[in-house]
């Protein structure tokens, strides 16, 4: 029998301060190693090729693209996958229509493009996607970003979408790259962070007059722009609150972008990449005002004192003491930085082992999260040079670069790339990466979008050989989705604690379920939610190695979509 | 009045020497010219000290001794006895072209510049004049002005490589690649000399084409492994290549030759710095200090290196000397900002943040426009 406790606002708020979780014990590790396993075009049906528009011109929008989305559109229970593609713009001219894909899951194993019938098969120069579901019916929308218009599909529920972009009043012309569905106001709607990248110029060009070559400029000679707020009226429309949030006082060259709580108060934060120029920390103030504090918090600039190429960010608390952590990938020679919270809103630049192995690489997509179910969040990283021809100029920075995965070992990250999987030993054009269960089995896996390649779909293949409980949350009082949740659960004596971010890596949107590593242990023995809205819900007597839907306040309702071992 | 002229007796009759005095003076400044040729520098240098001995103020042994030190590398005795002698007879401008020389061999740029000048003064077509002030004032970090005098020597003698060696430099110091690239691809491109290398080297690292210019100056390397800056700037475009381990090696090799080289110093401290070598560091980022005690970027990386030892007191010092020396360095201004805030000096680090972001409108102000693009931009970060 399942068993859910509702506790007292004022009890969850005491909780909300005190997440200190007891000693970390890391489980044994699993007799092999976990790897990836390329699953090939003919295996999952996944034809679809990103196409970049390169020209002799080299506009920089063409080298930047694109993301992807794991998202279950059907509410099948089998997350689907959506791939963004280049499109008609003011200085590209598609010879042939380009169309983004949505990848329906058949639930063995293969996918089926379903964008046009769903109508959502973009016609911009689409840049990335962030599904969720904005309108609270219980189907997740999605957001499109492009360079020119962006997109929003308000899903009907009968498998088509329909474009309610100027009807939702979230129209932004420009170059937007991530998008945040997030409630930054905890009214209990999704509202939306939007990055905008430079105020471009198709007129500027860069390149070498002596060689007669143009390259991608770098985009420092760009105008920065101000990123957008949309906060959700909850009737279908948005007002955008970028100057009201504070938002619009600080204008970036922003790429990724993340939710999270870096200061424990229970507001969610968003922590956002910008290139060449300082890294943005927007703390949540409440009353719907944000303060950028990334000088102050040690995480705009390198150590060094200089801005760097920011472009994927991420968020965990890769240490286990109930703080978020922040990750952010830069270009080659600049480092990435995994920044450790000191808990007094500052963070230290601690990258250990990824530093070495990512001297030379350039990182957009990344994720953490708990490739081995060992409960602890490890780092997945997915690299490319922006400059095709970074190769005449530098012996040691390749275009196309590995991917590389780190595991959490307790004291830091260990770079198991080379136990990973052949796809470590190739190198790739690597931008969006997206996470997800789409095989249902318990482990997560990964789908990386290449600029002007096919995408690359990783299926987790060991994973779950350790157990694990896999969440459905299901709003009733906080937003949809349940991003900022805090989620606690103790298996073989281990406590572990997780808050549900919104956004990560690059262009991407994620999997909304939860997969909760145990390790060895057989059974949960408790598992606490700490809903967004305030509400905390304790469950017992679960099961392991499925998918449970949860619900806010009501608890475990009827399993969703389970494998099992 | 009396004392004045009683006095001016005494020296008159102590200026006149007696005529023995003079003939053995003049026999041993024959000798000490004999040495001289025979490249005898020990003998030269006994016989014009006996010389003056007998006669103190003859300029032509005085002159002759200065050069003699110089040759030995005692620039400090040069420099005294060039200004002895140019005591006696101020407008020997030969000399004063020595002693400034020999102020720039002793890195004492603002005197080699001051008599420098003079010379070009009284005789405006002196070229080796004009070359020696534009490297003066290129040592200086004096660009436009050392520009400003290579080009006047270039174009009184356009077939003097040493002087389109000068100006090709200073050009690529400037950041002016273009106008390097014309003269260097005009000059020296093919010509398989080790300055040649050099100079097509210096080019292609102030362009960021680290392969071209590891190739070019690998190649001035094998010819002349011992040429100043070579191993400094090899080491340079390594280290901006990201290959670290090379780049330590070439700036050991440099300061093996030429400890004084300023950016083997200080590079190769940023990097034992960055490894953790903190001892090491210190001493050669201090030694960098003491070659260019005005260079932020010295004072900057000690201000790192006080950090990374928990000096913060020190580190504030360093910074705030750095950014009261070059209030536009952005990076420093960072720096300082953060410690402030650590150090819970609000008010200082708000200050300071509101510079940076001033310094960072201003750095995107200067960004060329579609119509300014004059397209040297390379795509790397």
């Amino acid at each position: 029998m399942r068993r859910i406790v509702t506790f007292s606002l004022s009890f969850v708020i005491v909780c909300s301060h005190a997440r200190a979780l007891g000693a970390w014990q890391p489980p044994p590790p699993p007799a092999a190693p976990v790897t990836f396993e390329e699953v090939t075009p003919a295996a999952s049906g996944i034809k679809w090729v990103h196409t970049n528009a390169r020209s002799s011109e080299r506009y920089l929008p063409e080298t930047v693209g694109a993301g992807a989305a794991f998202f279950d559109y059907d509410n099948d229970g089998w997350v689907d996958i959506y791939l963004v593609n280049s499109g008609p713009s003011d200085f590209y001219k598609p010879p042939t229509p380009l169309k983004n894909a949505l990848y329906r899951n058949n639930r063995d194993g293969t996918f089926a493009d379903v964008a046009d019938k769903a109508g959502v098969a973009g016609g911009t120069f689409g840049m990335g996607a962030a599904a969720g579901d904005y309108d609270g019916d219980g189907w997740q929308d999605l957001f499109v970003t492009s360079y020119g218009r962006n997109i929003l599909y308000r899903n009907r529920g009968d498998g088509t979408f329909a474009d309610v972009t100027e009807r939702a009043g979230i129209t932004s012309p420009g170059w937007s790259t991530c998008a945040v569905w997030f409630d930054y106001d905890a009214d209990g709607r999704l509202d939306l962070f939007v990055s905008s990248f430079v105020q471009y110029n198709k007129e500027m060009s860069c390149g070498n007059n002596r060689l007669g070559l143009k390259y991608y400029c770098i985009p420092r000679v760009f105008k920065p722009a101000p990123s957008q707020l949309f906060r959700n009226r909850g009737d279908g429309t948005f007002t955008d609150v970028s100057r009201t949030s504070g938002i619009f006082n600080s204008p970036g060259k922003s790429f990724g972008a993340v939710a999270t709580d870096v200061n424990n108060d229970g507001l969610p934060d968003l922590f956002v990449a910008n290139d060449t120029m300082p890294n943005f920390l927007f703390v949540n103030r409440g009353g719907g005002k944000f303060e950028e504090v990334g000088l102050a918090s040690g995480v705009a600039y390198s150590e060094a004192g200089s801005p760097r190429s920011g472009m994927g960010v991420d968020a965990a608390d890769f240490d286990g003491d109930g703080w978020q952590d922040l990750f952010v990938a830069n270009i080659d020679q600049e480092l990435f930085s995994l920044y450790r919270n000191q808990k007094d809103l500052t963070f230290t630049d601690e990258p250990g082992e990824i530093a070495p192995a990512t001297r030379f690489l350039s990182g957009w997509g990344l994720k953490f999260f708990d490739y081995d179910n060992d409960g602890d969040p490890d780092l997945f990283l997915a690299n490319g040079h922006p400059d095709d021809m970074v190769e005449t100029l530098s012996s040691r920075v390749k275009y196309r670069e590995p991917l590389l995965m780190f595991e959490n070992t307790g004291k830091g990250y260990r770079n198991v790339s080379a136990q990973s999987g052949a796809a470590f030993s190739r190198d790739y054009a690597a931008r969006g990466m997206t996470v997800g269960d789409y095989d249902n089995d318990g482990d997560i896996d990964v789908l990386v979008s290449n600029n002007g390649a096919a995408p690359l779909l990783l299926r987790n293949e060991g994973g779950s050989r350790h157990n694990w409980l896999g969440l459905h949350l299901v709003a009733t009082r906080s937003s949809p989705g349940a991003a900022g949740a805090v989620i606690r659960w103790s298996a073989g004596g281990v406590k572990r604690a997780r808050l549900k971010t919104s956004g990560g890596s690059y262009l991407a949107s994620h999997d909304p379920r939860e997969v909760l590593g145990l390790g060895r242990a057989a059974a949960v023995e408790g598992l606490e939610i700490q809903w967004p809205s305030g509400r905390v819900d304790r469950l017992k007597d679960l099961p392991v190695n499925t998918y449970v839907r949860v619900v806010e306040g009501e608890g475990v309702a009827k399993p969703a979509a389970a494998a099992g071992k | 009045m009396f004392a004045y002229v009683v006095l001016g007796l005494l020296l008159a009759l102590w200026q006149a020497q007696s005529p023995d005095a003079v003939r053995q003076s003049e026999a041993d400044f024959a000798r000490g010219v004999e040495s001289q040729q025979r490249g005898d520098l020990e003998g030269a240098r006994a016989a014009y000290e006996a010389a003056l001995r007998a006669v103190p103020r003859r300029f032509d042994a005085l002159s002759n001794l200065g050069v003699v030190y110089a040759r030995m590398g005692n620039y400090a005795q040069a420099i005294k006895h060039y200004e002895q002698a140019l005591a006696v007879e101020p407008q020997q401008h030969a000399v004063r072209l020595n002693l400034g020389l020999a102020y720039y061999k002793t890195e004492e740029l603002g005197a080699a510049v001051r008599e420098l000048s003079k010379v070009l003064v009284a005789a405006p077509d002196n070229q080796q004049a004009r070359l020696l002030l534009g490297l003066s004032y290129f040592q200086l970090d004096k660009l436009p002005e050392a520009i400003a005098e290579l080009e006047a020597v270039y174009r009184a003698r356009p077939e003097d490589l040493a002087a389109a060696y000068a100006l090709g430099t200073a050009y690529i110091g400037a950041g002016r690649t273009d106008e390097a690239g014309a003269l260097i691809d005009k000059l020296f491109r093919g010509l398989d000399s080790a300055e040649a290398h050099l100079i097509m080297g210096s080019l292609h690292l102030a362009l960021k084409e680290l392969p071209k210019a590891i190739e070019e100056l690998t190649a001035a390397k094998a010819l002349n492994p011992r040429l100043p800056t070579l191993h400094s700037q090899l080491g340079s475009a390594h280290l901006f290549s990201g290959n670290r381990e090379e780049a330590v090696k070439e700036f050991q090799a440099e300061l093996e030759i030429n400890p004084r080289d300023f950016n083997a110093n200080a590079r190769l401290g940023w990097v034992l710095r960055e490894d953790g070598r903190l001892d090491e560091a210190a001493a050669l980022l201090k030694r960098a200090l003491e070659l260019k005690p005005d260079d932020t970027a010295a004072l900057y990386q000690l201000a790192q290196l006080a950090q990374a030892r928990g000096q913060t007191a020190e580190a504030v010092e360093l910074l705030e000397r750095a950014v009261a020396r070059q209030p536009e360095f952005t990076p420093a201004h960072v720096l300082l900002a953060r410690l402030y805030y650590k150090l819970k000096r609000n008010a200082d680090a708000e200050r300071t943040r509101a510079v940076i972001e001033r310094l960072n409108a201003e750095q995107q102000k200067r960004q060329p426009t579609p119509e300014t693009r004059r397209s040297e931009e390379r795509p790397r970060r």
